[in-house]
């Protein structure tokens, strides 16, 4: 199941979703017609969205969009870059802020993420720098293409 | 029977030539498009391996097979017909728009996949594609799931995806495994059936609406592991594919370079079945028209998901009409 926490911080609606978007999602009744003119969307823990779980989002989001409110995706999981690379509706004209980036140590194999924010992904041309494992201490390396995970950030 | 190559790469001669050894199926190379089709009309059950990078190449093919034999002829049958690129499926548009297209074989190939292979041939020799569990190795353990409701996709997905960190794979790929189970089992539940017109009888379902899937509506799910290699495989008793509307409008379609928009009021799995292609190893849809489909998917367990993307990639379709 979708969980959905919303706060007000000033003029901006924060939303964070943890859990897997599938059909089962109806957004217009677990986040309401939009408060505020600008929403904040913290992704970090949607581990999957199904293609009937991406016509949801797109519907929902291209709504709020046509009421005037802006849409910010930040800490965008794994998952979401996947789609909004294959989609290119798929963020309904809103910015991604921030999105975690994969990693895996070449010595114990160990999976670690690190957040960037997309305009610093831009300025060191996507050139990950590696990571020290936190487990073992080895080298963590970008574990995947860098013209296929970034490639929504190459197309703007 | 026999297998034609025509491909002027070494590599392609070195592999085929193993796999089609490993099915017990002699392999001659031949230097042009006229050479193989008259093997063919010598024997209607030839299995043809064609280099297609080019699409010049292709399409020249295309046109002796035209002339030659005819793109409906009953000589030819695309179950048999190979087609070798070292591009992706989707940067050759040409082949999944053709009349002509059987399988797709992306030149990521390595000696390891002489195996899986020789049984895509077999299965083009066969009456039927062989199952999933031919395309593992020996030491395959398989598990098979009948799914009589819809809400039993969920829970069966979650424990999928645990299973498949159990055994090991990346989390990444588990997540990858785990939408794709879930997307096929989503079109067999909800695309597949169609009624005696031909119409689908779920097109304005809400896929959220609880079906009881009694007979004809059961779905199965086998899932199998060999240590190396995670099998799946979803079937529905419906055997409803349309093979050209699948390869050209989702399964060949380009979202890298030109902009693939979501619309969001046309139903359909379209769009999940892309998905699954672009983040499986293999993918072997095999249809007997209005009796069954399987989709078969291979996912290969590696170290990183980088090396999970380079594995070998194809895309076979068996279509059978009865
Ligand atoms: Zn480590």
């Amino acid at each position: 199941m979708l969980h959905v926490v919303k706060e007000q911080r000033g003029d901006i609606l924060l939303v964070k979703l943890t859990g897997s978007i599938d059909e089962n999602i109806d957004f217009g009744t677990v986040l309401g017609p939009p408060s505020s003119t600008k929403m904040d969307l913290l992704l970090k823990e949607v581990p999957r969205i199904n293609s009937v779980g991406v016509k949801a989002w797109i519907k929902y989001f291209q709504g709020v969009v046509a009421k005037g409110v802006q849409l910010r995706f930040m800490e965008c999981s794994t998952a979401l870059v996947e789609q909004i690379n294959l989609i290119s509706n798929f963020t309904c004209g809103g910015t991604v802020e921030s999105i975690y980036v994969p990693f895996c140590c070449a010595s114990c194999g160990t999976e670690l993420l690190g957040l960037f924010r997309c305009v610093d992904l831009k300025k060191i041309k996507f050139q990950i720098p590696d990571l020290k494992c936190a487990k073992c201490g080895g080298i963590a390396s970008f574990d995947d293409i860098p013209e296929e995970y970034f490639a929504f950030l190459q197309r703007e | 029977m026999q297998i034609v190559l025509l491909s002027a790469v070494p590599e392609d001669k070195v592999f085929f030539e193993a796999a089609a050894k490993m099915a017990n199926v002699a392999c001659v190379q031949v230097a042009n498009a006229e050479q193989a089709v008259a093997v063919l009309l010598k024997d209607p059950a030839t299995i043809m391996i064609i280099e297609s990078s080019q699409m010049d190449a292709f399409k020249a093919f295309e046109k002796v097979m035209s002339e030659k034999v005819g793109l409906f002829s009953a000589l030819l049958n695309p179950n048999n017909l190979f087609y070798v690129a070292s591009q992706s499926f989707h940067d050759a548009p040409y082949l999944a728009q053709s009349e002509i297209f059987g399988h797709f074989i992306h030149r990521s190939y390595t000696q390891d996949n002489i195996y899986v292979m020789a049984r895509l041939l077999e299965s083009s020799g066969a009456e039927r594609a062989l199952p999933l569990e031919k395309f593992l190795s020996k030491e395959v353990k398989t598990q098979t799931i009948k799914i009589t409701k819809s809400v039993q996709k969920r829970p069966i997905v979650e424990s999928l995806k645990n299973y498949v960190l159990k055994i090991g794979f990346k989390s990444r790929v588990a997540a990858v495994i785990a939408t794709a189970t879930d997307e096929l089992i989503m079109n067999a539940v909800f695309d597949a059936p169609m009624d005696e017109l031909g119409k689908h009888v779920h097109a304005q379902t809400p896929r959220s609406t609880a079906l009881e899937l009694d007979e004809k509506n059961v779905v199965e799910l086998k899932i199998a592991f060999d240590m190396k290699t995670l099998g799946i495989s979803v079937t529905d008793l419906h055997g409803s594919v349309d093979k050209k509307k699948l390869l050209s409008q989702h399964l060949g379609r380009s979202y890298e370079n030109k902009e693939y928009e979501m619309k969001t009021v046309v139903a359909g799995a379209g769009l999940g079945l892309a998905h699954v292609y672009r983040n499986c190893g293999g993918m072997i849809i095999s249809c007997e028209q209005g009796v069954r489909t399987e989709v078969n998917l291979l996912f290969k367990k590696t170290d990183s998901f980088r090396d999970f993307k380079d594995q070998f990639r194809f895309l076979s379709t068996f279509m059978y009409f009865t």
